[in-house]
């Protein structure tokens, strides 16, 4: 399968180890990967970055919005393809100073691409000594998706 | 997973460069030794390469500038953008993977002609991340694609060095239909890794069976400006090509001072002119970059809207000639031209006058106080004013209540002037 995965956030530092641990466990993963950013804008403007995970030679690309921080801005050009947005509120996550909320949205994605391994962050949080992280992270990791997202990804055929 | 901005460091790091000037709000966390304004620091800079040193310098934009002294060391200038004329040998690095050849290869450029070698930089290679670290060798790397001809390059200055010519011979020509589309922004199409500036017969040769270049709205200028003007090829430039999307909100730095000039009730009033380089501001406001000069020719006719200059002290003119207009000062330096305010929150209405700091030394003070049984926006579903107003993101939207960020919020309080209900205070 291949997917289209867009990270949007303002958080710098946090939306930097989050990108990097989730690049990396889709290489680990053995998906093809390449990248691109738009400009930024400002030293705490937002960022988008896009990564392409090639897993299968099928046309089909689905589009996953990890929008971490309710900055997406809804584009028909985008929103015309296949489409899932993860974002904290549509997760049920409380957003909070010390950006917690990132590891839940990406912790969500494991759900949808289930043979991404989560090993590759998980150690890292292990590593770090990131509990609540941690707990965030695996509790979004098996909690399933909202019922509307869970029937939009079965139409896919994932 | 190397972040390419890392790399960049990295590279400045290993070159040793003796000075560096960094633009304000250069996306990049690096720090300058030199502190001035741009035009001043270019000559700095050349100065400085004149007697031996490598210097390095980071600008949203190059401006025109001339270089007619030969340098004894490597000056590199980089830039996020593309300049609107090719005024000295330009590289363009387009992806990350691109960096490690590109960056020594503009050094040996710099450094064999004596000139200054400008680098434009893609926003992919500022952001984006590799997953292999990026190495540059800048002893052992060589130049296969460069070689001389003293023939068709004579540059101005009168050294002997300088005679040979550097021709670009070794670049793959693409084909012929991804010539019909070149961009720099735009990852898929085609565009040139490196231009002289003067009429490269290899190019000429590579463009010349074009009848139409489509290109992005950005780029236009300089595309028609290298083909048409500087290869000498009659080729129609035109706009046919999408930017990259545009995805997300702009949000400005917290305490920007753009947010309490905006929060003043008589702005409307006012065209607003600034030489602080921010995109967000520019997209967020609609501010026209100007310089102290360019504003004082702009104040010398009367126009039917008022003029307002926000600049920074770093770069002001003396206090006499600010007197023609109306100028706000942004207090990067000690330097005090204008009557200050004691807290950015206290503009209450456009006059001359200064303002406690600049983007570069945002203060941090006391933070908001936020009354929750007041804050009621988000629980009327209606969007919260202060942050749509503000574009603050020490703001965020909570469950019931908007949230300050603690951890990144200066103080400055501008959010309290929009809330309808007194909420923040």
């Amino acid at each position: 399968m291949n997917y289209c995965l867009i990270f949007c956030g303002y958080r710098n530092e946090i939306f930097d180890t989050v990108v990097r641990l989730m690049l990396e466990s889709a290489r680990e993963s053995d998906y093809l990967l390449s990248t691109k950013t738009q400009e930024l804008r400002a030293p705490y403007s937002s960022l988008a970055l896009s990564a392409k995970l090639v897993g299968s030679a099928r046309p089909e690309v689905l589009t996953v919005i990890l929008d971490f921080d309710h900055v997406y801005v809804e584009q028909p050009v985008i929103d015309s393809k296949p489409t899932v947005i993860l974002s904290p509120k549509k997760l049920g996550i409380e957003m909070k100073d010390d950006s917690l909320h990132y590891w839940g949205v990406a912790g969500a994605i494991l759900k949808i691409i289930s043979d991404l391994s989560p090993a590759y962050v998980t150690s890292y949080l292990i590593d770090k000594d990131m509990n609540d992280e941690m707990n965030l992270f695996k509790k979004h990791s098996v909690t399933s998706l909202p019922l509307d997202m869970q029937e939009y990804i079965a139409n896919f055929g994932l | 997973m190397t972040n390419s901005s890392e790399s960049l460091i990295s590279f400045v790091d290993n070159l040793a460069a003796a000075d560096i000037y960094v633009e304000d709000n250069f996306p990049l966390s690096l720090r300058g030794t030199v502190n001035m304004q741009t035009p001043l620091a270019i000559s700095f800079l050349l100065g400085s390469a004149m007697v031996g040193n490598k210097v390095v310098g980071f600008f949203h934009k190059l401006p025109p500038f001339v270089a007619d002294k030969p340098l004894r060391a490597a000056c590199l200038f980089f830039s996020s953008q593309l300049p609107d004329v090719v005024q000295i040998p330009l590289f363009f690095c387009k992806t990350p993977e691109q960096l490690a050849d590109i960056l020594p290869r503009a050094v040996k450029a710099s450094t064999d002609s004596g000139l200054p070698v400008q680098v434009v930089l893609s926003a992919n290679v500022l952001n984006n991340y590799v997953s292999k670290p990026i190495s540059y060798d800048l002893q052992d790397k060589v130049l296969p694609h460069f070689s001389a001809d003293v023939a068709s390059w004579k540059p101005a200055q009168k050294n002997e060095k300088l005679k040979t010519t550097y021709t670009y011979t070794a670049q793959a020509l693409p084909p012929q239909e991804a010539q019909e589309s070149i961009s720099f922004e735009l990852v898929d199409a085609w565009f040139p890794e490196f231009i002289m500036p003067i009429r490269n017969s290899a190019q000429v040769d590579q463009l010349k069976n074009l009848t139409e270049v489509k290109t992005t709205e950005r780029e236009l200028v300089f595309v028609h400006n290298w083909i048409n003007g500087l290869l000498g090829l009659n080729i129609t430039v035109s706009v046919g090509l999408e930017p990259e999307l545009a995805l997300t909100k702009s949000e400005l730095c917290p305490g920007c001072p753009f947010m309490a000039i905006y929060a003043c009730k008589d702005i409307v009033a006012y065209a607003v002119f600034s030489s602080v380089c921010c995109a967000a501001v520019r997209d967020i406001y609609g501010v026209t970059p100007a310089t102290y000069s360019e504003f004082r020719g702009i104040v010398a006719k009367k126009l039917n809207i008022q003029p307002l200059f926000v600049g920074t002290a770093s770069d002001a003119p003396d206090a006499e000639q600010l007197a023609n207009g109306t100028v706000l000062i942004l207090q990067d330096t000690a330097k005090q031209l204008l009557p200050p305010i004691a807290a950015i929150n206290k503009l209450k209405q456009i006059k001359n006058s200064s303002l406690p700091y600049s983007c570069t030394n945002i203060k941090k003070t006391s933070l908001p106080k936020l009354n929750v049984k007041k804050c009621n926006c988000i629980s009327s579903t209606i969007k919260p004013i202060c942050k749509d107003n503000t574009h603050c993101p020490a703001l965020y939207e909570g469950e019931e209540t908007i949230q300050i960020n603690k951890l990144i919020c200066s103080g400055c309080r501008v959010c309290a002037s929009y809330c309808p209900t007194k909420a923040l205070s």
